[in-house]
C-alpha cells in the first residue's frame, strides 16, 4: 500500500532501547519494518526487548555506555557492518533526579548532561562518519516539554532537554548540505511501565494532581513512537531543526 | 504491514482544493485511503482536483468562504467529517505605508475569518465528533517569519497560530484536535506566478539549507500524520515545515 511516511527497510538506530518509549519505539518500528540498531546500558533488558519486536527484521543489540564516546564508537561500527549503513537515529536514553535546583549537585547536573546531551553526540558523531550512514539520514532526539514550560523539580533535567531543543537547530544547519535533517519531539508525561508504577503508588489526590493540565489524558508510548517514525521517514524531509511537541494540548494551556 | 498513517475510513473536508497545497493534500489523502470532500469556489479546476484522486466516492462542492450563508449551506449537506483540512488563503503584497483598509479587510476574511467560522459551526453542528481533526494551513510568517511586503498576510495568519492554540485547548475537552502547519516556501502557482526574475528565483533557492522550495506533497505528509490516529495525543502544535529556512 501507498505509504510515503513508510521507514519499511530502513536502518533505525534506538538509544535506551532497554525500557520505556525507547523500547516501545523499538517494537513499533520493528513491525513497521524496519531493521533496527539498539543501544542502551542493560544488556538483559535490551534482548528482552529484541524479543518483543517483530522476528521478520534484522536486530543487532548493543550493551554501551552512552557517556564513553571511544566505546560507542567501536559499537557503532560493529553495528554497522552487522546491519547496514544507518539511515535513521533515535535518542530516547535519557535520566531524571527530581530535587530543588539548590539540593542538586554539580554531580547530578553532569550525570544528566552527560548521558542526555552528550549521549546523543556520542552516537551521532559516528554516524556522520564514512559510510557508517545511509543516503539522507534522519536524526530525532526526545526533548520534553520541559524544555519549553516550567516544573518545579527538575532544573538538571529540563536544562539538559533545553540543550537538545538548541542544538537541533545549529546541526540542522550543518547537515542540511548533505541533505539530512534532526529534530527533536517534546512529549509531555508518557505513561510508559515505569510511570505507570509510579502513578500507582500515588494516593488519589496526588494522581489527580500529576494528571492536571492533561486534557486527553496521558500520552502513551506508541504516540511518541508514531511521530519519530513520521519525522524518520523521508515524508518528513522537508522538516529540519524543529520542536514537535506531542503532549495532548498541555503546553497549549 | 502496519500502518498509522492510513486515513482508511476516514472523510476529510479539504478546503481550496483547486491548487497548490490543497490539491496535494486531497490527493495524497485519497492515496492514503481517505474519502475526500472538495471545495473551492472554482467549480472547474475542483473538477480537474477531483479526476486526479485515488480511488472511489470522493466529492465536491463549491462554496464561498466569506459567504457565512454559504458556509452554513455546505455544512448542513456534509456527513460527518472526520478530518478538515482548512486551507484556503491567498496573499496580497504591500509595504506598510500603503496598507488599504479594504485589501486587508479582504484578506482577513478568507485567511482567518473563514477558517475559524468553519470549524466553529462544524463543531456546532456535530459534524465534526470526538476523535476528529482540524489542521490549519498556516505559514512561518505567522510565526513573525514575513518577507518584506507580506506583513498583512503574516498577521492574518499569526491571527490562525494563535486560535489554533486557543481551539485545541478548548475542543480537547470534546476530543477534537487542532494543530497548524506552518509553512515555508512551496513551490506552487502562487511561487512561479512572482514576478521575480528565474535568476532571483534561483538565488533564494539557494539561501535555504537544503538549497530548494518545498514541494506541495511534503506539506501534505505532514498534514497527513497530523490527521491520522498516529497524532491521536498531538493537538495544540505548530509543526514548523520549511525546510530549515527560519533557523538563522
Amino acid at each position: 500500500m501507498y505509504n510515503p511516511l513508510a521507514i519499511t527497510g530502513k536502518t533505525i538506530l534506538v538509544t535506551g532501547a532497554a525500557s520505556g518509549i525507547g523500547r516501545q519505539c523499538a517494537m513499533d518500528f520493528s513491525n513497521a519494518g524496519a531493521n533496527l540498531i539498539l543501544l542502551d546500558l542493560n544488556q538483559e533488558a535490551l534482548e528482552a526487548t529484541k524479543q518483543l519486536c517483530s522476528p521478520e527484521v534484522k536486530c543487532y543489540c548493543c550493551a554501551v555506555d552512552l557517556t564513553q564516546a571511544d566505546s560507542v564508537n567501536a559499537a557503532i561500527i560493529e553495528a554497522v557492518a552487522a546491519v547496514a549503513p544507518v539511515d535513521g537515529m533515535l535518542h530516547c536514553a535519557g535520566i531524571e533526579k527530581t530535587l530543588p535546583f539548590n539540593k542538586l549537585s554539580d554531580e547530578d547536573y553532569k550525570k544528566i548532561y552527560n548521558v542526555n546531551v552528550l549521549g546523543a553526540l556520542n552516537v551521532m558523531k559516528p554516524v556522520m562518519k564514512g559510510k557508517n550512514h545511509g543516503e539522507n539520514t534522519h536524526f530525532v532526539l526526545i526533548s520534553s516539554i520541559t524544555s519549553i514550560v516550567g516544573r518545579p523539580g527538575v532544573a538538571a533535567y529540563a536544562a539538559s532537554k533545553g540543550a537538545i531543543l538548541s542544538m537541533v537547530k545549529t546541526i540542522a544547519l550543518e547537515i542540511a548540505p548533505k541533505g539530512m535533517t534532526i529534530n527533536c519531539i517534546s512529549p509531555g508525561t508518557i505513561l510508559t511501565p515505569l510511570m505507570q508504577q509510579m502513578m500507582e503508588s500515588l494516593t488519589e489526590e496526588q494522581r489527580k494532581e500529576r494528571q492536571e493540565g492533561f486534557p486527553m489524558g496521558l500520552g502513551r508510548p506508541s504516540d511518541i513512537a508514531n511521530t519519530a517514525m513520521f519525522l524518520l521517514s523521508d515524508g518528513a524531509r522537508w522538516i529540519t531543526g524543529q520542536n514537535i511537541v506531542v503532549d495532548g494540548g498541555y503546553t497549549s494551556r | 504491514m502496519n500502518n498509522p498513517y492510513s486515513l482508511e475510513g476516514k472523510t476529510i473536508l479539504v478546503t481550496g482544493a483547486s491548487s497548490g497545497i490543497g490539491r496535494a493534500t486531497a490527493i495524497e489523502c485519497s492515496k492514503m485511503g481517505a474519502k475526500v470532500i472538495l471545495t473551492a469556489r472554482n467549480e472547474e479546476r475542483l473538477k480537474e482536483t477531483l479526476s486526479m484522486l485515488d480511488g472511489e466516492g470522493h466529492t465536491c462542492t463549491t462554496c464561498d468562504l466569506t459567504d457565512t450563508e454559504s458556509i452554513a449551506k455546505m455544512v448542513s449537506e456534509l456527513p460527518e467529517i472526520h478530518g478538515l483540512v482548512n486551507n484556503a488563503g491567498f496573499s496580497i503584497t504591500s509595504t506598510v505605508p500603503f496598507i488599504k483598509k479594504e485589501k486587508y479587510m479582504e484578506l482577513i476574511k478568507v485567511n482567518t475569518i473563514a477558517p475559524v467560522l468553519l470549524l466553529s459551526l462544524m463543531v456546532k453542528k456535530k459534524v465534526m465528533k470526538k476523535g476528529s481533526s482540524c489542521v490549519f494551513v498556516s505559514s512561518v510568517s505567522g510565526l513573525g517569519k514575513a518577507s518584506v511586503g507580506n506583513s498583512m498576510y503574516a498577521s492574518t495568519k499569526g491571527a490562525v497560530n494563535a486560535f489554533t492554540m486557543a481551539s485545541a485547548k478548548e475542543l480537547a475537552e470534546k476530543g477534537i484536535r487542532v494543530n497548524a502547519v506552518c509553512a515555508g516556501m512551496v513551490e506552487t502557482n502562487i511561487t512561479s506566478n512572482l514576478s521575480v526574475s528565474e535568476e532571483q528565483l534561483e538565488a533564494d533557492k539557494a539561501s535555504f539549507p537544503l538549497k530548494r522550495y518545498g514541494r506541495p506533497e511534503e506539506v501534505a505528509w505532514a498534514i497527513i500524520y497530523l490527521m491520522s490516529e498516529a497524532a491521536a495525543w498531538v493537538t495544540g502544535t505548530e509543526l514548523v515545515i520549511d525546510g530549515g529556512r527560519m533557523l538563522k
